[in-house]
């Protein structure tokens, strides 16, 4: 590519990038020295405009202080080092979680929280000032609309969550992802909306919601144990009725799968373990499966044992599974 | 000067340069794990004497141990897991890889040589409190429980090796800071 790539440039530091145009962007900027330095330029341009906010340093400061035990040490000095056991809590939480918490602005210019998880096969619970509790699966990426708990009760998600709304009748819960408003009063539901899946699901624990889909006039009312699956190729949904537990079970550590195609467990897992894949033998690709895995499990082992049932050879190469 | 107006001249540093360093590890890091890094080197830089040099230098030192602690959080980052994202944190050293100072520094060997050879000429007693606090990583109240000495001496001999070592090594004192990872 020999003209600089700013859409590319703009995508990437918002996070937008599919994993194709990311792929690209990757290979651009890798290309050469020249090219780093020019987004590395881009980048300070970019992250210099956006340097509006305030720090709170005095706010800042009282931290570092209070990291310091009450109690000075016999020798009287003023630092204690027990700031290490906050800098081993700190090196924890990366090793183990890797959720990131980011605070941007929107065109209001207020400020708004931006929740993403990363490649970890442990789940990250957040409590909203609601009191909501909600769940975040792998590589989801989850926020509160400004205003949220004033009039209505909006969040976005990109991914997958669980969530736990509290009871409020007065405010209206509702979960945008991608192409569907999920609509909720009080209720427990597991939303898996990853923008480039083919399906969106949504499983409804307890309560009542209620799902407008871009493009479908039809609104679907769910029950509790139905479950609602979207095609966004194809523009339809249906509605099935299912044990709606086993689809909220990963965020107890198991990833359940109930006769599905070889395509979309690795779809899944995808998400989950953070690769990319390609079935080259498409009979393959719709065999179907049924089973459970723990979130410990290698993505070594859970291919092992898929190839027990269906009969596949996969090769890794750097993040990438090719199956044959 | 006694330890309470030591610490007001600490936050005054603190309020001064923090902002900065704070945007700055921003750039690579995450906004939740920020602050503990910069925490992390104002305390360390604190113990080793640095804030009684002169200003400007302060500052330089500053924003190479906040550097250095950023490529080391990615370097973490990077082992931490097999899928871990390694493009984007690759990118990220890179880009702190393009923010070495302005004055362009560079591990060299014979750089390392030089100051290891200066310390060598150090008088014996601040040369011991010396890699005892960049060499051994030991805090100032350590090496005088140690030494049995106040923590007031430690802390006074390692402030005039300080200085010591700017005067003969001018030009390579910066490098101090890039070798024993402070």
């Amino acid at each position: 590519m020999k003209e600089t790539p700013y859409e590319l440039f703009e995508q990437y530091l918002q996070n937008t990038l599919d994993t194709e145009a990311e792929r690209a962007f990757y290979e651009w900027v890798n290309a050469s020295n020249e090219n780093k330095q020019l987004f590395f330029e881009f980048k300070f341009w970019k992250e210099a405009g956006n340097e509006s906010k305030e720090i709170d340093i005095e706010a800042s400061w009282q931290r570092l202080l209070a990291k310091q035990d009450p109690a000075p040490a016999r020798t009287g000095s003023f630092l204690n080092y027990s700031f290490l056991k906050y800098a081993a809590a700190v090196a924890l939480v990366i090793v183990g979680t890797l959720l990131y918490l980011l605070i941007f602005s929107n065109k209001d210019n207020t400020l708004a929280t931006l929740y993403i998880t990363g490649n970890t096969t442990k789940a990250d619970q957040l409590v909203l000032p609601d009191g909501t509790n909600v769940v975040l699966g792998p590589n989801s990426t989850f926020s509160l609309a400004p205003a949220f708990n004033d009039k209505q009760r909006v969040v976005y998600l990109r991914g997958e969550a669980l969530f736990n709304v509290s009871q409020n009748k007065k405010k209206a819960f509702i979960v945008k992802t991608a192409l569907q408003d999920i609509q909720v009063l009080g209720t427990k539901f597991n939303v898996q909306a990853y923008p480039n899946d083919l399906y969106y699901t949504t499983t409804l624990l307890e309560g009542a919601v209620s799902m407008t889909t871009k493009g479908l006039r039809e609104k679907a009312i769910l029950k509790p144990n139905q479950q609602l699956i979207y095609n966004r190729k194809n523009n339809s949904q249906k509605v099935q009725v299912v044990d709606a537990n086993r689809y909220a079970s990963w965020v107890e550590g198991y990833y359940y799968f109930a006769d599905q195609t070889l395509n979309e467990i690795l779809s899944r897992l995808s998400h989950i373990y953070g690769f990319s894949f390609q079935i080259e033998n498409p009979a393959l690709a719709t065999k179907k499966f049924t089973g459970t895995f723990r979130k410990e499990q290698s993505i070594d082992d859970i291919l092992a044992i898929i190839k027990i049932s269906i009969p596949i050879t996969y090769t890794f190469t750097n993040n990438n599974i090719i199956i044959k | 000067m006694s330890r309470s107006k030591e610490i007001e001249h600490y936050k005054v540093l603190y309020l001064k340069y923090a902002p900065m360093l704070l945007r700055f590890a921003q750039k690579f890091i995450d906004v939740h794990f920020v602050e503990d890094i910069v925490h992390d080197v104002f305390v360390r830089l604190w113990d080793k004497q640095i804030f009684r040099l002169p200003e400007s230098e302060v500052k330089k030192i500053l924003y190479t141990a906040v550097r250095n602690a950023c490529i080391d959080h990615l370097r973490k980052l990077k082992l931490a897991k097999r899928f871990v994202d390694h493009h984007a944190i690759q990118l990220k050293l890179d880009e702190l890889d393009f923010f070495k100072s302005s004055e362009g520094i560079f591990m060299q060997h014979d750089m390392m040589a030089i100051i290891l050879k200066h310390i060598e000429e150090l008088p014996e007693k601040k040369q011991q409190i010396f890699r005892m606090s960049y060499l051994q990583q030991m805090k100032a109240n350590e090496i005088a429980r140690d030494l049995n000495l106040s923590v007031r001496t430690v802390e006074n001999q390692l402030y005039r090796t300080l200085l010591i070592l700017r005067k003969k090594i001018p030009m390579a004192f910066i490098y101090l800071f890039v070798f024993f990872k402070i």
